[in-house]
């Protein structure tokens, strides 16, 4: 379970080894292109598609790009009728929203990952503790622990802190659990595991910040370049005690015929993404970059499917 | 004149449409969630078809095998095995590092059994013994925890044959059962053509279903799942699910952990948004209607406009300031004062009350007619109150809760959460306080003055008049105002997702949180996969609200109508 963890990141492809991972391919302009490309979906992935927008159409001025974020699942929606080219999602589609796409379109989404996103474990900024091991995580978050210990645990002694806080109860703050963090815990974190239901589910990551800084006991996991000064956040570590991090993937996913591909301009954009400025831009906005194997292999597949056509 | 006519003519209809298009969209509203949730109740079904549109890719589930093993070897594919022995005697294996290791060793009492399996996906282990009852395990940790039985057709049962991580067949002679796990209930039935099956497969992505008899002939049939994982068993009862060691009401949706069924129990959001409105109505009701008998009654007639207005403006005060203000201010400041919040409470009104008392008696020893004490007599024992509460509550403190209360209710298990019903009771009373107000202050200052005036002619004081003539004739339209406070209070969103931790706990404690139906639909919705089972409950709970309120309205219309019949008797 633990060794799962460090490897976290989770590629839709296998990751191989290319010779020469530098300058990818991709952001030259070459023919321009021109009309509108619209894009429907994720929230947390809504700051990040605007910067890219903003990019991409400096480099091609003629294309006009759209941006709507209504939540992930709004993104299979519009994807599967066909009212958006690009789907940015903090989750993969469900197996009833790929099927439903699958019966519509004759072939399934392509699914290209992003950025990855690293979660943070947030306390109050008087709070002695500094570091925390992901079991005690999971013994805090689930109701009945399923990885390794049976037991749950509930109050600031039970982490080894003495002094008042000690006698308190943990107050757990997070985002919404139907949200693509939350699913990626339940897996991840909790063994498929249950929330404990006394976890606070908050809209959206800037308000767990605040709430864990009004809060002396409260302890909350999100996205790690939301921190601000009034939180510290803590380092996380594994069962050896080494630090890790959880990161999970962000996807785009895309309407790709398996004979004629995907439009030019989704192409573009995706190949923009990709590319070593498009990743730059995501690490300058607080996400991290993928992997350049991933990426020049996920590169390579939309490359090559398109001199295919 | 014809013009003018024409012209009033074609205002009445096109005021009349509107009026009608208002009603027939609200109709339209309802038929449209009804027709959305309906699926939800639908039972699944297998249905033969001559033969699927494209060739899918199969899995074979059940194959026909002559002899029975001493020994049954179950996998479900998440690297954990069981040996299963005819007697009862259980071993379950982890890998672990290219290894086997036992974790657990059991002899379950029970008659001979004659099959098991293990669902694939899951550590639910279902066994049958010849009864009409499946037993339902599985593992937590080292321990097996037995779920409630699940009742197959009392035929002989042939086989169990695994489907998903909380569906199952049961396989009898010239019979086919579908069976959902958790809810232990009985999804589909399929009678069979023949006894003689050879083989059972089933598509990737279970939708499609075939059957090779031994005669070398095949059938197909389709199954329409419908919501496996949705019944009124679910949705209202306690269900045990696997991983949790008893029945509980579970509201968990992970609409990314794809593998997981979500648990959509409505008992929690119910009994949040019932919890919300309660805290709310308990903290505005007796001050939305005092205020209003007051400024009916007691206020100058100069006042009672500008009390009005204002209070009106109140009203339009957008929810979202409130939420914020009772998130980031209120909470935080009532965790740190909770015991200066309860010596205000307690001091404020009865020291009031006392002083009142006191003024009242020394006036009257003096022998002089009691009036109306002046604003000062008030605002001394107000303030008195106030200081008293802050010097008294260190000390108290210290002296009876050992220097700080939340430890000292901690010590005695009552969790303190910083965002909780008493949080949600001031800044959502405050958001209904005008609704209730403005309608209470109608329906007294509307009561005939005569019949004040009768009382009052007889040598009642005012005190007597109002609640011996007034009050009791308003009655059911503060009755009404009320009501329509609690329709308020159970349609508002915004509070309750600024201000609460959305937390999905049952109970009325005063110091935990709630998740409300509101709060859950707004959160959930977007995220939610459109028509799966998750989104569909979430229609389900929108259609809960909308008939809750409807209700709660309906019943205010009504009660406004009996008290103007009222009014126009007297």
């Amino acid at each position: 379970m633990f060794n799962r963890m460090l490897a976290l990141v989770v590629g839709v492809w296998i990751l191989a080894v290319q010779a020469s991972p530098a300058a990818l391919p991709g952001d030259e302009t070459t023919t321009p292109l021109r009309g509108n490309l619209t894009t429907t979906g994720s929230d947390s992935l809504n700051s990040l598609m605007q910067v890219w927008s903003l990019h991409f159409m400096r480099q091609y001025p003629e294309l006009n790009v759209q941006i709507q974020a209504g939540g992930s699942a709004t993104a299979a929606v519009a994807l599967t009728e066909s009212t958006a080219s690009l789907g940015p999602m903090s989750r993969l589609m469900t197996a009833t929203e790929r099927q439903r796409f699958e019966r519509v379109h004759g072939y399934p989404p392509l699914a290209i990952p992003v950025a990855l996103e690293t979660l943070a474990v947030f306390v109050h900024r008087s709070n002695p503790l500094r570091a925390i091991r992901l079991s005690e995580l999971e013994q805090l978050f689930s109701v009945e622990p399923q990885c390794q210990s049976a037991k749950a645990l509930r109050y600031w002694r039970d982490l080894g802190l003495t002094g008042p806080l000690s006698q308190r109860t943990v107050a757990l703050f997070g985002r919404n659990s139907a949200s693509g963090t939350y699913g990626f815990l339940k897996q991840q974190l909790l063994c498929h595991g249950d929330f404990r239901p006394e976890l606070h589910e908050l809209p959206g990551a800037a308000a767990v910040i605040q709430a864990v800084a009004l809060a002396e006991n409260g302890l909350g996991i999100a996205g790690a370049r939301h921190q601000s000064a009034a939180v510290r956040r803590l380092q996380l570590l594994n069962e050896q005690h080494d630090v890790i991090e959880l990161q999970r993937s962000l996807y785009i996913y895309l309407n790709y015929h398996p004979d004629t591909a995907a439009g030019m301009a989704e192409l573009a954009f995706l190949r923009m993404v990709l590319s070593d400025s498009g990743q730059q831009l995501a690490v300058e906005h607080g996400y991290e970059a993928l992997p350049t194997e991933q990426r020049s292999l996920l590169l390579q597949q939309l490359g090559v499917k398109q001199n295919a056509s | 004149m014809q013009a003018r006519h024409y012209f009033d003519k074609i205002s009445r209809w096109s005021v009349t449409l509107v009026g009608y298009g208002i009603l027939l969209a609200f109709a339209f509203i309802f038929l449209f969630l009804i027709w959305q949730v309906w699926p939800l109740f639908q039972a699944g079904s297998i249905s033969p078809v001559a033969s699927p549109d494209t060739e899918p890719e199969w899995h074979s589930l059940y194959q026909a095998d002559t002899g029975q093993q001493a020994e049954l070897h179950l996998d479900n594919g998440l690297q954990e095995r069981v040996v299963l022995q005819r007697d009862g005697a259980i071993r379950w294996y982890l890998q672990q590092d290219e290894s086997w290791q036992l974790q657990l060793r059991d002899q379950l009492t029970m008659a001979p059994l004659s099959d098991a399996v293990l669902l694939p996906g899951s550590r639910t282990l279902l066994l049958a013994d010849g009864s009409a009852q499946v037993q339902s395990w599985f593992r937590l940790h080292q321990q097996l925890i037995a779920r409630p039985g699940i009742s197959v057709s009392d035929t002989p049962l042939l086989a169990l044959i695994p489907v998903s991580s909380s569906s199952f067949f049961s396989l009898h002679p010239g019979l086919l059962q579908l069976h959902q796990v958790d809810s232990a209930r009985l999804l589909a039935e399929l009678r069979l053509p023949s006894d003689r099956l050879q083989h059972l497969q089933l598509s990737d992505d279970r939708q499609w279903l075939r059957l090779d008899w031994q005669s070398g002939t095949s059938n197909w049939y389709q199954i329409q799942w419908q919501h496996p994982s949705v019944s009124f068993t679910q949705l209202w009862l306690p269900v045990h699910y696997e991983g949790r060691r008893e029945p509980a009401y579970v509201w968990q949706t992970a609409a990314a952990a794809d593998d997981a069924s979500p648990k959509l129990s409505l008992v929690p959001l119910t009994i949040g948004t019932l919890k919300a409105a309660w805290y709310a109505m308990l903290f505005a009701t007796p001050l939305a209607i005092l205020a209003a008998v007051y400024t009916a009654c007691y206020l100058p007639e100069r006042w009672r406009y500008r009390v009005k207005a204002s209070m009106e403006m109140l009203e339009s005060m957008p929810t979202v300031i409130l939420g914020f203000i009772a998130a980031f201010l209120l909470a935080p400041w009532l965790e740190q004062q909770l015991l200066l919040f309860f010596m205000l409470l307690l001091l404020v009104p009865s020291l009031v009350l006392l002083s009142s008392a006191v003024w009242y008696c020394w006036r009257q020893q003096r022998q002089q007619q009691a009036e109306q004490p002046g604003w000062f007599v008030l605002l001394i024992p107000l303030l008195l109150a106030v200081w008293l509460a802050y010097i008294g509550t260190p000390w108290l403190e210290q002296w009876w809760f050992d220097g700080s209360l939340l430890l000292w209710l901690g010590e005695r298990g009552i969790d303190y959460q910083q965002r909780n019903a008493l949080i949600i009771g001031m800044a959502m009373g405050l958001a209904v306080i005008p609704s209730i107000f403005s309608l209470t202050e109608d329906v007294v200052s509307q009561v005939p003055p005569s019949l004040a005036q009768g009382v009052l002619a007889l040598g009642a004081s005012r005190w007597q008049a109002l609640s011996s003539m007034v009050l009791p004739v308003a009655a059911p339209g503060i009755l009404a105002a009320v009501l329509l406070g609690l329709g308020r209070a159970l349609g508002e969103t915004m509070i309750l997702i600024m201000a609460t931790g959305n937390t999905p706990l049952l109970g009325f404690d005063p110091f935990t949180g709630m998740r409300s139906l509101t709060a859950s639909l707004s959160l959930e919705m977007p995220e939610a996969a459109v028509s799966s089972s998750h989104f569909k409950v979430l229609l389900l709970a929108a259609l809960l609200l909308l008939v809750l309120t409807f209700f709660i309205n309906t019943l205010v219309s009504v009660l406004r109508q009996r008290i103007r019949q009222r009014y126009q008797q007297l």
